[in-house]
């Protein structure tokens, strides 16, 4: 069977890649706007601590807290590394 | 107050100023010169004033942009690069970038691609209608033929590519048309900017009329076409690095508000940092974000000092000061694009503009939507 793609995510500073699995099922039953704009109602902080929640519960290696877990920010413009 | 400035992760160097195609939303003046070359003598002295800096970290992105680089010669840029690695004495390594529009792309061309294993980004707006639509030779015919043309030369060679394309108001309505067109490709990722209002781009078509709401769908659209494709990893640069963002608990390190972390120079050695676009303003706008030449700079720390500098650096940090007391997406963004500002609301000292809105707000929302759908899942693989 073909596996799922993943959309990459963030990479630690032990250099481990964090993907995101998207859901085919979740595609089809969204009303995509209808899911933003409900999701709005909720306050930016609390998003972002559902979404810190949700990674801590994939490994404890990302917990802030942790040296090796630690994500940079990337910040791109032009200067991606394509090898 | 001493300014702390750097390090320098990224030099953007405008090799030439001339491009050979004329695209609507173009941001760069007098596009149409083709005299304006950057010296190899002003390569000699930026070199010099890079690696003298002691603003260096372990690595160094330089990329050749702001025009068309491949208007010149591979040879142009083999004796830069010769220049460049003779002035680096102390091995920190140097990894060479072009962003093109791809048209004249050839064999040639990826000879020196190889040599120097410099990393190509190929500037391409989606399906032919959209891209011809707004992405044009002077004579007002399509370029859509040709950078697909030197795109299949770089596939042809197994060489890597990513895209960088400009989202128009004409492409909301067609994410997943879009995103499958540029995977049709296979690019190693894919970066995506709007039509911004910036420097000599007066209009916008992704302007107010645009919601936010309306791109953060064309987004998540977007993403769920990308997470369909037949390929095990899908890397979009806007997802990572605001997720990236949203993970790391840490503000978010705006490259674009911090003194010298990126230096640009134009093709005459005229120095700024910022927004790279600042050099692309108009001639009396630019001269307030001209802040040396590289021809009369002793030291890159020298800039400074200069009253130009000092003007700008403090209208640019009471800025991101409104940004932070203003703005409850501050910690994920640092602050904004200073050009953006100037171009939007005619000054840096403001906050939200409609760059920000788009390319910050909504791409924050759209993230932790489809990050926080609980039938979507996250995983992490261990370093190779």
């Amino acid at each position: 069977m073909k596996p799922n793609p993943k959309l990459l995510a963030a990479i630690t500073a032990s250099g481990a890649v964090l993907s995101l699995a998207v859901s085919a099922h979740a595609h089809q039953t969204s009303n995509h706007r209808e899911v933003i704009l409900g999701s709005e109602s909720t306050p930016l902080s609390t998003r972002v601590q559902h979404l810190r929640t949700k990674l801590r519960s994939v490994s404890p290696l990302l917990n802030e807290s942790s040296a090796e877990g630690r994500i940079d920010n990337v910040v791109q413009f032009f200067n991606f590394r394509n090898r | 107050m001493a300014i702390v400035g750097g390090p320098i992760g990224l030099v953007i160097l405008q090799s030439t100023g001339f491009c050979n195609m004329d695209c609507s939303y173009c941001y760069l003046p007098n596009r149409a010169n083709s005299r304006q070359t950057m010296d190899l003598s002003t390569v000699t002295e930026v070199a010099r004033l890079i690696f003298t800096s002691g603003l260096l970290k372990h690595e160094l992105d330089i990329v050749w942009h702001a025009g068309e680089p491949l208007a010149l010669n591979p040879a142009y840029y083999r004796e830069a690069i010769r220049i460049i690695e003779e002035a680096n004495p102390t091995g920190i390594a140097v990894h060479y970038g072009v962003q093109t529009n791809g048209t004249l792309i050839n064999d040639a061309w990826i000879d020196l691609f190889e040599e120097h294993k410099i990393t190509v980004g190929i500037s391409l707006d989606g399906p032919r209608d959209l891209h011809d639509r707004h992405r044009k030779y002077r004579s007002g015919s399509g370029t859509y033929d040709r950078v697909v043309a030197g795109v299949k030369n770089l596939q042809a060679r197994n060489y890597p590519f990513h895209f960088i394309g400009v989202v128009t108001a004409q492409a909301l309505s067609r994410p997943a048309d879009l995103l499958a067109h540029y995977w049709s490709f296979h690019p190693t990722a894919l970066g995506l900017n709007i039509d911004e209002r910036e420097a000599q781009n007066l209009h916008s078509s992704m302007g107010e009329d645009v919601s936010t709401e309306r791109f953060e769908q064309f987004i998540a659209e977007l993403l769920h076409e990308a997470s369909r494709q037949d390929s095990p990893s899908v890397v979009i640069r806007d997802f990572q690095r605001t997720m990236s963002s949203l993970i790391s608990g840490a503000p978010e390190d705006n490259d674009q508000v911090v003194p010298l972390r990126m230096l640009n120079v134009a093709y005459n050695g005229d120095i700024s940092t910022f927004s790279p676009e600042l050099l692309a303003l108009d001639a009396l706008a630019r001269q307030r974000f001209i802040f040396g030449n590289v021809h009369r700079c002793d030291l890159l720390t020298d800039i400074l000092d200069d009253h130009r500098f000092a003007a700008a650096y403090r209208e640019i940090r009471a800025g991101v000061d409104r940004c932070s007391r203003e703005c409850e997406y501050f910690q994920y963004c640092g602050g904004g694009a200073p050009v953006n500002k100037l171009s939007e609301k005619g000054t840096m000292d403001t906050a939200e503009t409609n760059f920000c809105r788009l390319t910050k707000k909504a791409w924050v929302n759209a993230c932790l939507q489809i990050a926080n759908a609980p039938a979507n899942r996250f995983e992490l693989a261990s370093a190779r």
